[in-house]
């Protein structure tokens, strides 16, 4: 084992799992690759890929980067993404380090890394934490000026919401911001998400806001519950009820019936 | 409307084309410093990743012409479990259109960064010629248009009246040019035994405007319908995709007023409509592309059965009723029939399944032709 000198830092992109103390500072053709944080003390022991052959070549520097950190997270990969094209290597490396990430290294996708670093750090945090793929932050992408939806990025990780509902209000968030919102609009104390999809799907929320107000207005049965519910594109009435004899079987019919003729007198499905 | 060959850029020629009819006129075509002939090297599909806002505009502005070494010949993908289905066939001579609709469904799948255009239609007539021998007695509908506009690039390739050959030694057969252009002076003196449907996407001229970017105004449709029309060739209309806006009433009605006084129902073969759908992960590629002041990217669009985003059903419903009543209002003689609509859609606006409705009906029995 060698003793460590002059390696570059310039891949230093700050793993967010700390490299086992046990293991020595992984170089590259004197790139540090792993054990970034050990890399500045002279005496830490150092492991050369180039110069300690496996099989029967070396490793590249794609290949090293990949078996040292083999669970990138994209906030990471941003960052390294970075820090590669700041070396003469990135063409022949970062290809080949997606197709080992198992990631497509498109355009569209490059863009969205040099974004997500850009965002501030504890959304970064959050967006690590989560495990959020490139189609969950696609918004990005149609941010034209990042730093102005920075209120956006800061509230989300600030909420403790889950990942699907990170990425929703991320999403619907920064459309309303497109749109034209305010923030004042867009934040709110409670019920954060619905607040957002009632902002971003008015007439929709209007629709349903009067059906339910007329389902309930219905002279339903006693025994029975119902409530105007949401399946995607499709709403529609949802009725429960439980029947403890034939008698209240039939009692509940008749009340149905009910129901039945007056939504057929005034039925809230006309246009 | 603008000259769409004019817009690209850069044209791209398989080498084998130099010499041939196709390639002569491309030459003829072109400024000789667009031209290249040699292909691009393109990644396998399995490496390409989706294509980025810039590389997918870009993509309407570069021309790959090259030979296909598939199949042509393909089932509509309205066929699918959950739709009701028009028995529907597509062939595909190409891929990619140089007009710009903020709702392309060519923005969910497209990922390659040319419109390509395929050069062998000799090979997709051999296919034609297949399927008919395989279902002689066979009664199809075969559409150029799902994955580009049929009459777009004609104006380069010329396969249309090589279809239009076929088409005409086999009369029980049916082939539709869907477009939004008004390109079709270059066929109208073609033979034809009035199987051969021009057909256009209609919206009202502010949607086009705002939604249909470098396509043939409304009225240049109309007008390029009426000539088709009195040349005896079917024409057929598709309000596809309504879409909702503020004043859309007014503005579907003057469509519907446009439509109706310069045909009679009997002029028109078909007559369809489909509210706005899209595939949920286009929306990212739109929203670059279009910014939010679309009509179609700040619509209110939600999950259908079918995985794809739709209006509210009873929005749809509101906007199918409205079309409906406005037609039958001018002439009771109008059949509209829904396009890529789920079957409770059809239930709900029509109470029926369209193999039950009279007039609709010989567009929608099954047929029996051989599945590829």
């Amino acid at each position: 084992m060698k003793k460590l000198t002059h390696a570059s830092l310039d891949l230093n992109f700050h793993p967010v799992v700390p490299w086992p103390r046990s293991l020595p500072v992984v170089t590259w053709n004197g790139l540090v690759v792993a054990g970034f944080d050990r890399a500045s003390h002279e005496d830490a022991p150092l492991f050369e890929i180039t110069q300690n052959r496996c099989e029967e070549r070396a490793l590249s520097l794609a290949e090293s980067l990949h078996e040292c950190h083999p669970d990138l997270g994209l906030v990471e990969l941003g960052r390294l993404y970075v820090c590669l094209q700041r070396t003469n290597l990135f063409d022949e490396s970062w290809s080949q380090l997606c197709a080992l990430k198992k990631i497509r290294d498109s355009e569209s996708h490059r863009r969205i890394l040099e974004r997500l670093i850009q965002t501030p750090l504890t959304f970064q945090s959050w967006a690590n934490e989560k495990r959020v793929g490139f189609r969950d932050i696609s918004i990005l992408n149609s941010l034209p000026r990042l730093e102005e939806y920075a209120p956006i990025f800061l509230k989300i990780p600030d909420l403790q919401l889950s990942k699907s509902e990170g990425v929703r209000a991320l999403e619907l968030a920064c459309e309303l911001r497109l749109m034209g919102h305010s923030f004042k609009e867009i934040f709110c104390d409670q019920r954060w998400i619905s607040h957002l999809e009632r902002l971003r799907f008015p007439k929709t929320t209007k629709y349903d806001e009067t059906m339910a107000a007329t389902i309930q207005k219905l002279p339903w049965p006693r025994q029975l519950t119902s409530r105007w519910a949401r399946h995607g594109d499709q709403g529609t009435i949802e009725v429960r009820f439980q029947i403890e004899s034939m008698e209240a079987f039939e009692q509940t019919l008749h009340g149905l019936q009910k129901v039945s003729e007056t939504l057929r007198k005034n039925s809230p499905w006309s246009n | 409307m603008v000259q769409l060959i004019s817009r690209f850029e850069k044209v791209m020629v398989s080498p084998e084309l130099q010499g041939t009819p196709l390639g002569q006129r491309v030459e003829w075509l072109f400024p000789k410093e667009v031209i290249s002939w040699q292909l691009p090297q393109l990644k396998s599909s399995a490496q390409l990743g989706e294509l980025s806002a810039d590389q997918y505009s870009k993509s309407k502005r570069t021309l790959c012409i090259l030979p296909f070494p598939g199949n042509f010949f393909k089932r509509c993908p309205g066929f699918k479990k959950g739709l009701a289905c028009c028995n529907y066939y597509v062939l595909n001579l190409g891929l990619q259109c140089p007009m710009d609709c903020s709702y392309c469904y060519l923005q969910s799948y497209h990922n390659t960064p040319t419109t390509t255009l395929y050069s062998n239609i000799d090979s997709a007539i051999d296919e034609l010629h297949t399927m008919f021998n395989e279902n002689p007695l066979s009664q199809l509908r075969i559409g150029t248009g799902e994955t580009m506009d049929s009459l777009a690039l004609d104006s380069i390739s010329l396969h249309n009246a090589r279809l239009m050959e076929f088409f005409f030694d086999h009369p029980k057969w049916y082939l539709e040019f869907k477009t939004k252009t008004n390109y079709v002076d270059h066929l109208l003196d073609l033979p034809h035994r009035r199987n051969v449907i021009f057909s256009w996407s209609l919206n009202p001229q502010e949607v086009i405007d705002h939604e249909e970017h470098l396509t043939a105004s409304l009225q240049e449709r109309l007008n390029s319908a009426r000539l088709c029309a009195d040349r005896g060739f079917p024409v057929a209309f598709y309000l596809d995709p309504l879409i909702w806006h503020e004043n859309w009433k007014d503005h579907y009605r003057q469509l519907i007023e446009q439509v109706t006084t310069t045909f009679e129902p009997h002029e028109v073969v078909q007559l369809a409509m489909g509210a706005l759908r899209i595939q949920p992960e286009q929306r990212h590629l739109m929203r670059e592309r279009f910014g939010m002041e679309s009509y179609v990217t700040s619509s209110e669009l939600l999950p259908c059965v079918t995985g794809k985003l739709r209006y509210d059903s009873h929005l749809r419903k509101e906007l199918y009723h409205f079309v409906l009543s406005e037609f039958k209002a001018r002439c009771s003689g109008w059949t509209i029939s829904l396009c890529m609509e789920t079957i409770q859609a059809w239930k709900q606006n029509y109470h029926e399944m369209p193999a039950r409705i009279p007039e609709l009906r010989p567009f929608f029995q099954p047929s029996q032709p051989a599945h590829r």
